[in-house]
């Protein structure tokens, strides 16, 4: 990742991500967008960087970071993370829109 | 309205002869060959870290073939989001609740598992507790759940409408507190299950589970194993009620068990561990601060609700959003204000009860509706009439009433209770308590949501049904069979109830939210359709009409507008069998893929469709020199659509009340100040009985909704939803004294009377 972490934000980024949610994305704190100071971010990336992020550090992704854990469902502008290319590996552009939502296993 | 033939009738239960013969098979009825016996150790203390645990001794008592511990699983924590997956099947590190199983033991009986847990050593460090809410959020509160560095477990804002507008538009404003205490359950099977294991290592679990499918999918990643690894299959289940939805440590261990012994394991709880360690009701403390113009109409309301729900989240997090988003209705409120907070303690884990949180909502709202229809002189009746949701009504927060019978509920209720009557005069101590509620048919919480339905055509021309719902005690299978077997035009006793099982049956997901009626049975009627489709294709030829042409009645299937050219509907199945080799099989499934998923985020959207509404009014009496409140009389207005069975549906309404009356005036589950249950017996938790709960009637009140099969709704929720805040409105106009802090116990009204005397 040369030598960016998961973590490390440049705010003000040359790549600029939209998103979008049915939870508050950062646990505590919502998010709608989010900078990077590269282009090319993979999906992965992001939403490692995300997990980094939240207060309750989701796991988005399984422990070898190659698949997408249950529960959650992932669209790049509107098309499934599953449909893409690239997967999870998926290049994001410059005004991307990316959905994450959450789904809920219980009952009451 | 139609007239059906089965439709609408109150036919026999499917299940009514072999339960009330007792030759229903449960859970804790099940054995298999080899089969060995389980038992839990549980922790004596409420908050401790784990330093040790010795099993050496249990080990080798004769007859104890395996012990395991929380390090025996795979420490993959789950939960109900997965963003908060906060509990492991067993605790490794520290134990969070009195009650706690730390460890289990399976022997060839059960006298020797027991044995054995009294050998097994187990050294703890003990923590300080957190009880209460208070507690919780304290400056320097311990943490009490390792996955999460806060107390607070979830949080939600949300804001429909324009609230400041609202408030200032509003000629009255009044602001109360209300708080609930912690109940439990109050299903009448204990949690129970077998496990068995096959050589290729693929599970067979039958349990006592509410909704095998969340228990399936949360065990089979605890366990790090393949859905396809784990069968479920449920057997008859003694009550649900939201308390059997998760897989507890008894389900765990005992699978566990099974893997280790490579035998069939069975685990059956008495009810003492359900009261102490399982699940609960969370404890509430709510505000609410509302606006009414002089008119009646309500222009904003206000909540902040605390909920402490135990150390893990559950199924927390939706009673929350439930709780802010369902505030919506029953009441026309154009703007509404929701600070709600989930915070952990050290009790019993909580998941909810009947009616979810919208009974305490409901509780609080109606409470405090009423507080302000006497402060205004506005009839509380006259008052729920005026703000009533309407047909097509679009809540503030998004949500669409599709149909709405409530303000013939509110008339029909005040008029069979004799409410005009009683203004004028009652007896010394007698009151009528009055409130209305609202509760959806089913959610959309994302992934997995649809329902589906196969139907099997027997030879004999019988249908068999299997469908993934559960039947719990409420009586889906009844209902089912007699959809089915309108659809089709045969009587009820043509249908059977086949059995829930992973392997044959898409199980929905989840059983819970008065959803069965509505999606399995418009999947029920899809399925239905299907087997016509296929069956018109065999008898139009014979009939010499086309297949959109046929239809099926009486156990006869003739051309439509021409009933004389007509076939036996077990013809129709001959040919299928003998001529065509083909035997029929049909499949149906429904969703309501046009409501929106739940926005955790926001609250808003269209949430469900089949809102069902209640009106309950209730004639109470208070002896004054006691404080004992006696509950004498209740009427529920109930719309749920079309009545499928009117028994049944009855059965619902009266249940889900007679259910929160315990609730209202004595249940509580109570804890010592080290965390310790104190009430975990049926000595010392007291339930309703048939001899506590009021004389009850039903108004049915028939409406037909777009969406519903055949035009009903759910049923069996919303009466909960009301009854908390009926009893308290019903003290108040018995006595004149409002106790906002549940129970509502003959010592807290003694006190509120000897405070409104002065003295």
């Amino acid at each position: 990742m040369d030598g960016f972490g998961p973590c490390a934000i440049i705010r003000e980024g040359l790549m600029r991500i939209d998103l979008e949610s049915n939870f508050v994305l950062l646990g505590s704190e919502d998010l709608e967008a989010i900078e990077f100071d590269r282009p090319g971010v993979p999906l992965k990336e992001l939403l490692e960087t995300l997990s980094c992020r939240s207060s309750d550090a989701p796991e988005f992704l399984d422990s070898r970071g190659s698949a997408l854990n249950q529960g959650w469902d992932v669209e790049v502008n509107g098309v499934s993370f599953a449909l893409c290319d690239g997967r999870l590996d998926t290049v994001l552009k410059d005004g991307d829109k990316v959905t994450i939502k959450l789904e809920l296993l219980g009952g009451g | 309205m139609k007239n059906y033939s089965v439709v609408g009738k109150s036919v026999e239960r499917t299940d009514a002869r072999v339960k009330v013969t007792g030759s229903a098979r449960y859970a804790g009825d099940l054995a298999a060959p080899g089969m060995l016996h389980a038992k839990i150790l549980r922790s004596p203390v409420a908050h401790a870290k784990i330093l040790n645990i010795d099993a050496g001794r249990a080990f080798a008592l004769p007859g104890v073939m395996a012990v395991i511990t929380g390090k025996d699983f795979p420490g993959i924590p789950f939960g109900t989001r997965p963003d908060i997956r906060d509990q492991l099947p067993m605790p490794i590190t520290k134990v969070h609740h009195f009650g706690e199983g730390v460890a289990a033991v399976a022997a060839l009986d059960e006298d020797t598992a027991e044995e054995a847990l009294d050998l097994i050593r187990v050294d703890y460090e003990e923590l300080p507790v957190v009880l209460t809410a208070r507690d919780a959020l304290a400056p320097g509160a311990p943490l009490v759940n390792e996955f999460k560095g806060s107390n607070i477990a979830y949080f939600s804002d949300f804001l429909f409408g324009d609230v400041e507008k609202g408030f200032k538009e509003a000629d009255y404003i009044k602001e109360e507190s209300f708080t609930s205490q912690r109940t439990s359950v109050g299903f009448i099977e204990p949690h129970a299950c077998l496990a068995e294991v096959d050589p290729t290592g693929r599970v067979l679990l039958q349990g006592s589970k509410q909704s095998p499918y969340i228990t399936w999918r949360h065990m089979c990643r605890a366990l790090d194993i393949p859905l396809s690894k784990m069968r479920i299959v449920n057997p008859f289940v003694g009550g649900g009620f939201s308390g059997k939805h998760d897989p507890f440590d008894v389900d765990f261990a005992t699978v566990r068990l099974a893997q280790v012994t490579g035998r069939p394991v069975k685990t059956v709880l008495n009810y003492d561990e359900v009261l102490a360690a399982y699940r609960q009701r969370n404890a509430m403390d709510v505000k609410l601060k509302i606006g009414i113009k002089k008119n009646g109409a309500i222009t904003a309301l206000r909540a902040e609700n605390i909920l402490e729900g135990g150390p893990i989240s559950g199924i927390g997090p939706f009673n929350i959003y439930f709780f802010g988003a369902f505030l919506n209705v029953p009441y026309k409120i154009p703007a509404i204000e929701y600070h709600g907070k989930l915070v952990y303690s050290n009790r019993a884990p909580c998941g909810t009860v009947r009616g979810q949180e919208i009974v305490l909502a409901q509780f609080a709202l109606d409470s405090l509706l009423h507080m302000v229809g006497e402060d205004m002189g506005i009839d509380p009746v006259e008052l729920r009439a005026i703000n009533a949701v309407t047909d097509s009504w679009h809540c503030a927060n998004g949500l669409i009433v599709d149909v709405s019978g409530l303000s013939t509920c509110i008339e029909r209720a005040a008029e069979k209770i004799g409410w005009k009557a009683s203004r004028k005069s009652r007896p010394e101590g007698r009151g009528i308590g009055f409130s209305c509620a609202s509760h959806p048919s089913g959610t959309r919480l994302g992934g997995h949501f649809g329902s589906s339905v196969m139907l099997k055509l027997l030879e004999d021309g019988k249908v068999v049904i299997t469908h993934g719902a559960t039947e719990i005690g409420q009586g889906s299978n009844t209902v089912f069979c007699q959809m089915c077997a309108e659809e089709l035009g045969l009587p009820f006793e043509d249908i059977i109830q086949g059995v829930s099982d992973s392997d044959t049956a898409i199980l929905d997901s989840g059983m819970f939210g008065d959803r069965a009626t509505y999606w399995d049975g418009n999947a029920t009627i899809m399925a239905a359709r299907d087997l016509k489709r296929q069956l018109a294709e065999i008898a139009s030829p014979v009939l010499k009409a086309d297949p959109s042409e046929i239809e099926f009645g009486n156990r006869r299937i003739f051309v439509r507008g021409a009933p004389e050219r007509a076939m036996d509907w077990i013809l129709a199945v001959r040919k299928a069998y003998y001529e065509k080799g083909s035997p029929l099989y049909a499949r149906g499934t429904w969703a309501a893929t046009d409501i929106d998923i739940v926005d955790w985020k926001t609250g808003k959207g269209n949430l469900a469709h089949g809102l069902d509404f209640i009106a309950t009014a209730m004639e109470i009496e208070v002896d004054r020199e006691t404080g004992q409140v006696t509950l004498v009389k209740a009427v529920h207005g109930d719309d749920a659509g079309q009545p499928i069975n009117p028994a049944m549906l009855e059965g619902q309404a009266n249940g889900g009340s007679a259910h929160m009356t315990g609730h209202a005036l004595y249940e509580e589950s109570l804890y010592d100040e080290k965390g310790h249950a104190l009430n975990h017996s049926w000595r010392d938790y007291k339930q309703p009985t048939a001899l506590d709960v009021p004389e009850y009637s039903v108004e049915h009140i028939h409406t037909h909704d777009p969406y519903g099969p055949f035009g009903a709704k759910g049923a069996g929720e919303a009466s909960s939803c009301s009854t908390l805040a009926a009893v308290a409105n019903g003290v108040s106009d018995a006595i004149g004294v409002r106790i906002k802090d549940l129970p509502i116990t003959p010592e807290k009204i003694l006190e509120a009377l000897r405070a409104k005397e002065g003295k």
